[in-house]
């Protein structure tokens, strides 16, 4: 830390002061939130948080002005606040910028215009951030990590301010986009619905009218919780709307919605392109797309065993692991097809043996019994046309179109 | 997750998963600029030539069908190497 006078100190923060008032009184949301951003560590905060800690009785100037007490219980604990993240004590930072925050949205309801909005952004960030920090190290001295759970039911709070009619309604999306982050990472995903439920039943406001950067966060995760809840069309509309609309420029979160949609895909019978896999360095889908195109279960199986950590850190494992019906369906039509070449009119027909052969070269140890399950299964699930003759032990399929395609639709259910 | 994978669904891993998780998301989707704006490409030939939907062709001129073949006609009575796939069609 250089050395800083008294006077400069006492400088220091009254400049901060009057940026404060300044900026309230012209409603100018760009500057007010410049003195909210803790986190961004910029010299004029951190100096302040120095001449802070020096002069100690700042209380003392903030009573000295109208123009600054009407505001003390806003900047008394962001003072505190920034004192205590100078000196690296990240609990008490989030305590009382907590508290800060509690205060500035009781200003904020009565402010009738939505002027203060961006300043609202940067302390839901910050307290979303604040908390993370705050639980680390809380985690780290052995106490229980809580912090961000009170982040969430603070921004609950914000999401309720700003939810209702009238034009504060377009920041809601971004204060939704704060709670999807904590709610994914505490592993509550199930209290998204509520917000979700506030924001796509809203007839009083079109969802279009969004920010461009909330709207793409929104449809990520819900596009997430989609894929978690197995609805693929859904999964496929939102996360494809996300890829669609995102910042060209902003390739690590280009990479996470596709890392989400290729499953999805995957899974309505869409196969991503290789150069794709290869630009944005997600070839662990390579061995399994492969598969599919072949039928080649024991591929799919390599594949699956090779990246099964990943896989399951980011939930995707299940959907992949129940792409093996389609690779069965994409086997039994090869075989099909080269009965086809050898012999036209007998190659509807499939001996379960045969397939049991193809099978047992593929390393999938089955019985006749279990293969005549799964073909059992593929016409139930409509990915396979015919009946199976269980005396003679053969597959006889429908001389038309035996292999229905999925065109974009799920595998039934 | 071995052998017969479809007929045991398995819920278990989900919720084994979800404890993994605890306040980690590996995926956090990165923070735009509060003022962050850019061009909205809209669906742009690029985004639909990313997809390939007429994959499932007839087509088992593949190395893969190619040994199929071989093994259902049962020219081939030893399953091939697991890592090393043949694909000598002229053999």
């Amino acid at each position: 830390m250089a050395y800083m006078s008294m006077g400069e100190a006492h400088r220091r923060i009254t400049e901060y002061l009057n940026n404060f008032s300044n900026a309230v009184s012209s409603q100018d949301g760009s500057s007010l939130k410049l003195l909210f951003s803790l986190s961004y560590n910029s010299s004029f905060l951190l100096s302040l948080s120095d001449a802070l800690n020096l002069f100690q009785d700042s209380n003392r100037l903030i009573k000295q002005s109208d123009h600054y007490s009407q505001f003390s219980e806003i900047i008394v604990p962001l003072f505190r606040a920034l004192q205590s993240y100078r000196l690296n004590n990240l609990v008490d930072t989030y305590l009382a910028f907590e508290k800060s925050a509690n205060a500035f949205i009781q200003e904020f309801r009565n402010w009738e215009s939505a002027w203060a909005l961006e300043a609202l952004y940067v302390i839901a960030y910050e307290i979303r951030v604040l908390a993370e920090r705050a639980d680390r190290e809380l985690a780290s001295s052995g106490k229980a990590p809580e912090k961000l759970k009170a982040a969430g039911s603070f921004l609950m709070k914000v999401f309720g301010v700003l939810a209702g009619k009238g034009p504060k309604r377009v920041g809601a999306l971004y204060v939704t986009c704060q709670l999807f982050k904590i709610y994914f990472k505490l592993g509550t995903v199930h209290l998204c619905r509520s917000v979700i439920r506030s924001i796509e039943t809203a007839r009083i406001f079109d969802f279009e009218e969004f920010p461009a950067r909330d709207k793409v966060t929104y449809m990520y995760y819900t596009g997430r919780l989609e894929v978690y809840n197995e609805n693929f069309p859904a999964a496929d509309h939102k996360l494809s709307y996300a890829l669609i609309h995102c910042n060209p420029q902003n390739e690590a979160n280009i990479r996470m919605i596709l890392k989400y949609l290729i499953p999805v895909k995957l899974s309505i019978g869409i196969l991503p392109r290789s150069w794709l896999l290869e630009r944005h360095n997600l070839t662990e889908y390579s061995g399994i797309v492969e598969a599919l195109k072949r039928g080649d279960l024991r591929l799919l199986r390599n594949a699956l065993q090779e990246h099964e950590h990943g896989f399951l850190r980011s939930g995707v494992y299940l959907v992949l692991e129940k792409l093996e019906l389609q690779v069965y369906q994409r086997l039994v039509k090869k075989i099909y097809i080269i009965q086809k070449q050898k012999d036209p009119n007998k190659a509807h027909q499939i001996k379960l043996e045969v397939i049991l052969k193809a099978l047992k070269w593929l390393d999938v140890d089955m019985d006749v019994d279990e293969v005549e399950c799964i073909m059992a299964i593929l016409i139930y699930r409509n990915l396979m046309k015919g009946y199976f003759a269980h005396k003679s032990k053969v597959v006889v399929l429908s001389k038309q179109d035996p292999f229905p395609k999925l065109n974009g639709k799920p595998v039934n259910s | 997750m071995n052998g017969v994978g479809i007929m045991a669904a398995e819920p278990k891993a989900a919720t084994e998963e979800a404890k993994i998780d605890l306040f980690e998301d590996d995926d956090e989707f990165e923070e735009f600029e509060i003022s962050e704006e850019w061009e909205d490409k809209e669906a742009t030939k690029e985004v639909t030539q990313q997809w390939e939907d007429d994959w499932d062709d007839d087509d088992v001129n593949d190395d893969f069908s190619l040994q199929l073949r071989r093994e259902l006609e049962g020219r081939h009575a030893i399953s091939p190497n697991k890592n090393e796939q043949k694909c000598d069609p002229g053999s």
